[in-house]
């Protein structure tokens, strides 16, 4: 987008036929970025997502300047690869907290695994910084809550990253969410409604991340900081099963395909339902045992809302047989592929204004101070979703009633689970909330 | 192992009654049930342990609930079978203890908690493996009440348990316990303060003040962290001396958010918080700022809660709050400008009367302030909906500020109205024309009156946006006047072409035909879009023949190919099909375009023949395969014969993707076939796309498992995953995990299946008899519910509870009984009843000689007259080593007299003599329940049965039985067999 001449791609937009915002980088003319609007970026997390292209780059507009990882490997890898790839001499770090406190740092990168979002963004609000979090925002809805709480106390600008409620067609859907949303305001399909996230409907609970039983200890390797990885987690002997690529498959650290998949999922049922700010009050839970460490597979999970509206989660051996409406209503259904029983229905769609616009540019809302589309507030809520799902299956319980506006469930052994308890010196950094 | 079966035997008398009365209701009642009660505790605990991890939930259930109602002994039982965790071999009893714990954990199941927890006490005090300990103590924690207080204290200063014992401390709950704890300070003060962060308590802030001296941070963060949580007035100037010193940055020690925090928990005193949001206002760290404009707003405000509930507030001087935050917004720092606006929305929100004074003062100030605070005003108002102060917004639209101006389109698009349709309409031309059509197509609200005018307007360039909207939202009324537009300047207007298509209906058709006839070549595409569109609601039938009908006449008949394929019935592929044959290349990217399954066997004769189109049409031809509905016979044949056609690499991957869904053993093996062209070829998609297929159809289809070949498959397919996992795949880790799994269960199903079932010459000699054909259950009675013929073996299924056992037709006294047995799955528990009948435990009313996979984790604490090959409770066999399970194991059981032989695998593991081993009291003398005389101490009163039938005890699944022969060597047997 650098050096684009601004008239021509006007003209050539509007010859098109798209409306578009014009990006905020184009405005300043050709080739101009303005100090102000060139912001920096450090990643927590090098192995993984924060390794993948999508994230690990560089730019005028967002220069990425540190890295940390408490694996040694990783952390030269990122180093060196920002060096060939993006012509970036990054500052290494081993510690979070000294990227969180390094001064050249804006906005701060989450691509941990799960079991270090909360105090991470808990600690880079205090520090002033803006926050982009993978998903699942949080391991517990405690965490979320203290996330939620810093960041409106600092007012930061949070960005929780999945990005179907506004980008792309998720999965196997087939399509993306906004027309989806705007049938379901327009109110032809009727209400409540009732949504199935299954293979069926094109979604893969990914059953294979699941964890080992029995793990025999190892010797930690020389280059991982294995105690800093653990961080707030119960200390447990070192497996390499447990760290890196297959943490998912742990209580401790994720939650397996529910957790670690079903923000991406969710999130977006969320938005369409416009239950942005609300939470479930039941859950429902079909599944195998779950071994008090290692992750296992489930069958089903409902979750009901005040208003009757269901979110009912497909897992093996539940498929229902055959074709499965994404969404039913009393009026209509939808199948993937935005294919729906309502004749016409495109054409009626077309006729109704679009779902109001979101902001999705991070940079953009960094340097407004907006609120980005997903956010603390309306990621703690879909994170819940996932959250309740994995309390219920932990503890085998069948059925759990949730109260929304206090957060805790009708059963002590769940709540226990709301607010865990965190190891060493991470408690200091996450009071109970609630 | 033992296990009683039908010991409902006392009861039935007095439930005859009931039973007559319930009969037709009550299966539950009826006799086949086995009755778990009398199981001793061990017993219990086995075959609970053999059921986990369980099922489903319902099962989960059940079996913890039996497993608690053993009370204290079931779980110290648990326990004592932990071995040390380095082994790693916990996994049943970790499934059993947390499932205990948390059935135990149920309101409903609180009777049973006492007894669990004093197990877990003790188990705490008397395990010696830390890592064991920790799990106890972490499940312990879950039911702890504070009478577990003092054992978790004590753990306090253990240095690998400290962690652990802390957390359940707090998870109890308790801050009396924190009051007594900190005042002892036996413990480390950082762990201490931790559990006060936690449990935050009025008394524990005196102690906490007094560690405020500590130099070490790693104490003082938790300390101050504590006080922020219950500090008083007391605790104000320490906190606030602290984040002072560190100027108020977030330093190790975490003093500035302990400081704020405590400020956000003490608003009450207003004079207080003044004071300190002031300094916090004028510090340099621009979060803190923030912060401190939070506090002063709540400072000047002064809502007092009077109560719990969010309305019962009492404001104090909300108009002085108010003017500050309007006078916030003059700063220069955007981010501190943003807060107080968003400040200002909580205070419309919460502040009664709030709501209509602050747009409206926002408004009036806006004017005298910098462009930079204008946007922020005006993205506010636009974000909040306040459409009633568009007044204010829409001339900021031709602001000279770029920023002000893209920020006041956007608002008004979020606010609606006339006024902001109006304006945005007019900005339709000029540099912003972009923006003001985006905020146009989310416009709150209608916007069809407004473009219809707007279609009438003097300028060109707002005419043209007009008709992008009118084609967006599909306002049907505009057409006549679009098709006036097409050509109103005398030349052609690509805009009013191109939107026509989101304009039509059904009746516009022949006329859109008429301009399709006459089009010059460029506006031919747009004229088709539009014909296409205005029949797509047609049945195809009907669009076909509304086409055919405009084709006799059409001067270009290619004109009106998109719209045969968009109809795509056979006559209209049939039409296409002729005009490519006769060379006609827009005939090809027709039928490329046609959706139906009428296209399929054209484009696969096209593949077969163009060798420059074949991956293009291969590519489609696949897309309709997926998408028509045939079965999948048809289907393989399609993707098959396409396969064959050779298509690039990535299209070949394609195919083999779609495999998958077919999932039987044709698609596997294709599938397979490509495995191995991640040597052959430069490209490794079709091996990817290979393994993941292979992958898929094994694990979905349990029946190809015993198939030839599959071990090779799977074999490759996790060399090609490795090959993915280097190159960085996030999966590729858990699915080699996943084929690992898969070819474990595949060896073992190849172990099991090509059984025989036949005499050898030897034993046909001697004169043995199949009991077992590997189809037939003649020569037997009994459970045959559970007991089914399987693959040429005999399964057994029987689930726990209501087993019921498999009995010869025939009765034995003396005999050779052979047969091969299987376990499926770790722990299996049957046995072999001799000198029995029908409905007695063979274990005292004749001789079980046990069946039990007895080296698997679950029995820990079986006693060796208990073990496999074992006669029940009488006589201890030789210790067998099975080996993996999924191995077949060959047997012989020699009853002759009182002289028992057992041979497994060719070796002889018992060979005693049972009366000898009882000194001949299969009872005890003195007629009680104690008999010293037998290993188990229990009465066997048949164990000197003459004759009987011959059975399995079934106690669970998961075994299989084969080759089944015996030869009676009793003189009736003789007798017979001459």
């Amino acid at each position: 987008m650098k050096n684009i001449n601004r008239r021509s791609f006007l003209k050539t937009m509007g010859a098109v036929g798209l409306f578009t915002i014009v990006p905020r980088k184009v405005l300043g003319g050709p080739g101009y970025i303005a100090p102000s609007d060139q912001l920096t970026k450090g990643i927590i997390g090098v192995g993984g997502i924060g390794r993948s292209s999508l994230h690990f780059s560089s730019d005028d507009t967002c220069r990425l300047t540190a890295v940390c990882d408490v694996d040694a490997h990783h952390l030269s890898n990122a180093v060196s690869a920002a060096k060939e790839k993006l012509n970036e001499q990054v500052r290494a770090y081993a510690d979070f907290r000294d990227l969180i406190r390094d001064t050249n740092v804006d906005i701060v990168h989450i691509a941990t695994p799960p079991h270090w979002h909360g105090i991470m963004a808990v600690e880079a609000a205090k520090a002033g910084k803006d926050i982009m979090c993978e998903k699942p925002m949080t391991r517990t809805i405690g965490e979320g809550r203290a996330v939620v709480e810093a960041v409106k106390r600092y007012r930061r600008i949070f960005r929780l990253n999945t990005w179907f409620r506004f980008k792309d067609t998720f999965y196997g859907l087939g399509t993306p969410v906004a027309p989806l949303k705007k049938l379901i305001d327009s109110g032809m399909l009727g209400w409540p409604l009732k949504v199935t996230v299954s293979g069926a409907t094109g979604f893969a609970w990914k059953f294979f991340w699941v964890g080992k039983e029995n793990l025999t200890p190892q010797p930690v390797p020389s280059h991982l900081n294995y105690d800093l990885w653990l961080g707030p987690a119960p200390y447990k002997p070192y497996n390499e099963h447990r760290t890196h690529q297959t943490f998912r498959g742990y209580w401790d650290y994720d939650g397996g395909g529910l957790t670690d998949m079903g923000q991406h999922y969710l999130d977006p049922v969320q938005y369409m339902l416009g239950k942005d700010d609300e939470s479930p009050v039941k859950v429902e839970v079909d599944a195998p045992q779950q071994h008090p460490d290692a992750v296992g597979i489930w069958h089903k999970i409902t979750y009901t809302y005040a208003d009757g509206c269901q979110i009912v989660l497909e897992g093996e051996g539940f498929e229902s047989k055959g074709k499965v409406p994404y969404i039913e209503g009393p009026k209509g259904k939808v199948y993937r592929g935005f294919e729906c029983t309502i004749p016409d229905v495109m054409n009626k769609l077309a006729e109704l204004p679009d779902p109001e616009p979101q902001r999705t540019d991070f940079l953009d809302c960094v340097r407004t101070r907006q609120a980005f589309a997903l956010n603390e507030r309306n990621g703690h809520h879909s994170c819940t979703l996932v959250n309740m799902g994995a309390v219920a299956l932990r503890l085998g319980r069948s059925q759990l009633i949730f109260n929304p506006a206090t957060q805790r469930f009708n059963d002590d052994a769940a709540n226990q689970l709301v607010n865990q308890p965190m190891r060493g010196e991470w408690q200091n950094h996450m009071p109970r909330i609630g | 192992m033992k296990k009683h079966l039908l010991h409902i035997t006392t009861c039935a008398f007095a439930l005859q009654f009931v039973l007559v009365v319930l009969a037709p209701f009550s299966s539950c009642f009826t006799l086949s049930a086995q009755d778990d009660r009398n199981r001793a505790t061990s017993t219990i605990i086995a075959d609970g342990l053999a059921q986990l991890p369980a099922k489903n939930l319902n099962l989960l259930q059940q079996v913890m609930g039996e497993m608690a109602a053993t009370g204290s002994e079931g779980m110290q039982m648990l326990i004592s079978y932990l071995a040390p965790a380095v082994q790693g071999k916990n996994a049943k009893f970790e499934y059993a203890i947390d499932g205990i714990v948390s059935y135990v954990s149920k309101q409903e199941h609180g009777n049973l908690r006492n007894a669990i927890r004093q197990a877990l006490r003790q188990g705490i005090e008397h395990q010696t493996d830390i890592d064991n300990k920790a799990f106890l103590i972490s499940q312990l924690q879950r039911i702890a009440t504070t009478d577990d207080i003092t054992l978790f204290a004590q753990l306090l200063n253990h240095p690998q348990l400290s962690e652990p014992a802390l957390a359940a401390i707090a998870a109890i709950g308790d801050t009396h316990t924190v009051t007594t704890l900190l005042s002892e300070g036996t413990a480390p003060k950082a762990l201490l303060a931790r559990l006060a962060v936690q449990l935050p308590t009025p008394e524990a802030e005196t102690i906490l003040l007094q560690w405020s001296g500590e130099a070490d941070p790693a104490t003082l963060a938790p300390v101050y962290s504590a006080l922020a949580e219950c500090g008083t007035e007391k605790s104000y100037p320490l906190l606030h001396k602290a984040a002072q010193a560190v100027g108020f940055s977030d330093d190790p020690t975490g003093a500035t958010e302990a400081y704020l925090r405590y400020l956000c928990k003490n608003t009450r005193d207003s004079k207080m918080l003044t004071k300190a949001a002031k300094e916090l206002m004028t510090c340099s760290v621009a979060a803190v700022r923030n912060t401190g404009l939070l506090l002063m707003t709540k400072a000047l405000a002064g809502y007092r809660t009077t109560g719990n509930a969010a309305s019962d507030y009492h404001l104090v001087q909300p108009v002085k709050a108010t003017s500050m935050l309007f006078k916030a917004l003059r700063d220069t720092d955007r981010q501190y400008r943003n807060t107080a606006l968003s400040l200002l929305a909580d205070a419309m929100k919460q502040w009664p009367g709030e709501k209509k004074d602050i747009p409206t003062q926002l408004t009036g100030i806006m004017p005298k302030l910098s462009a930079d605070a204008q946007t922020d005003i005006v993205r506010w108002l636009g974000n909040h909906h306040l459409a009633a102060h568009i007044d204010a917004v829409a001339p900021l639209m031709l602001a000279d500020n770029e920023e002000l101006s893209s920020a006041a389109i956007r608002a008004a698009g979020q606010m609606g109205g006339d006024k902001a349709l109006a304006a945005l309409i007019n900005m339709l031309h000029g540099d912003k024309a972009d923006e003001a059509g985006s905020a146009l197509l989310t416009f709150n609200g209608n916007i069809n009156k407004g473009v219809l005018t707007a279609l009438h307007h003097d300028n060109a360039d707002v005419r043209n946006a007009a008709m992008q909207l009118a084609s967006a939202r599909h306002i049907y009324s505009a057409y006549p006047r679009i098709v006036q537009l097409l050509n109103a300047d005398g030349k052609p207007n690509d805009v009013a072409y191109a939107a026509l298509k989101g304009v039509v209906q059904p009746a516009n058709f022949n006329a859109l035909c008429d301009l399709l006839d006459h089009a010059q070549p460029s506006q031919q595409q747009p004229l088709q879009e539009a014909a296409k569109v205005a029949i797509a609601t047609l049945k195809a039938d009907a669009q076909y023949q509304a086409i055919a009908q405009r084709l006799s006449t059409a001067p270009v008949a290619a004109a009106y190919y998109p719209l045969l394929a968009q109809a795509g019935t056979k006559e209209a592929v049939a039409l296409l099909g002729k005009a490519y044959n006769e060379g006609d290349k827009q005939a090809l990217d027709a039928l490329l375009s046609v959706n139906t399954a009428e296209v399929l066997p054209l484009l696969y004769d096209i593949a077969k023949t163009n060798g420059s189109q074949r991956d293009r049409v291969l590519t489609h031809y696949l897309t309709l395969t997926k998408r028509t509905r045939m079965n999948r016979d048809q289907r393989f044949q399609h993707l098959q014969q396409a396969l064959a056609l050779q298509p690039a690499p990535d299209v070949t991957a394609q195919y083999i993707a779609a495999l998958a869904d077919i999932n039987n053993q044709p698609a596997l093996t294709l599938a397979a076939s490509y495995l191995n062209t991640i040597v052959k070829s430069n490209s490794m998609a079709p091996a990817f796309a290979a393994a993941n297929t292979v992958k898929t159809i094994i694990s979905k289809n349990k029946s190809l498992h015993g198939c030839e070949g599959i071990h090779d498959m799977l074999v490759k397919a996790v060399d090609i995953y490795k090959v993915k996992r280097q190159q960085g795949n996030t999966d590729a880790g858990y699915a080699i995990d996943e084929l690992n799994g898969l070819l474990e269960k595949v060896d073992a199903q190849t172990r099991l299946t090509a059984s025989v079932n036949a005499l050898t010459d030897e034993e046909r000699r001697q004169g043995f008899e199949l009991l077992f054909d590997g189809q037939s259950l003649d020569k037997w009675f009994g459970n045959k519910t559970n007991y089914v013929p399987d693959n040429g073996t005999i399964y057994v299924s029987a689930g726990y509870g209501n087993g019921g056992n498999l009995y010869t037709n025939k009765t034995y006294s003396d005999f050779v009984y052979r047969f091969e047995f299987c376990f499926l799955e770790e722990g299996v528990n049957n046995g072999v009843g001799i000198r029995t009948r029908e409905g007695v435990d063979a274990a005292y009313e004749g001789m079980e000689i046990q069946i039990l996979d007895h080296d698997a984790p679950i029995y820990a604490g079986l006693r060796d007259y208990q073990q496999h090959g074992s006669v029940y409770g009488i006589i201890v066999p030789k210790h067998v080593n099975f080996g993996p399970v999924g191995t077949w194991h060959s047997e012989e059981i020699r009853a002759v007299g009182d002289h028992i032989t057992v041979t497994v695998d060719g070796e002889v593991i018992l060979d005693g003599n049972i009366r000898e081993a009882c000194q001949g009291h299969n009872v005890a003398p003195d007629g009680g329940k104690h008999n010293p005389y037998t290993i188990d101490h229990n009465n066997h009163p048949g164990l000197f049965n003459r004759e009987g039938n011959i059975s399995f005890c079934g106690h669970g699944e998961g075994v299989r039985f084969r080759n089944i022969r015996i030869l009676d060597l009793s003189s009736k047997g003789k007798k017979a067999k001459r």
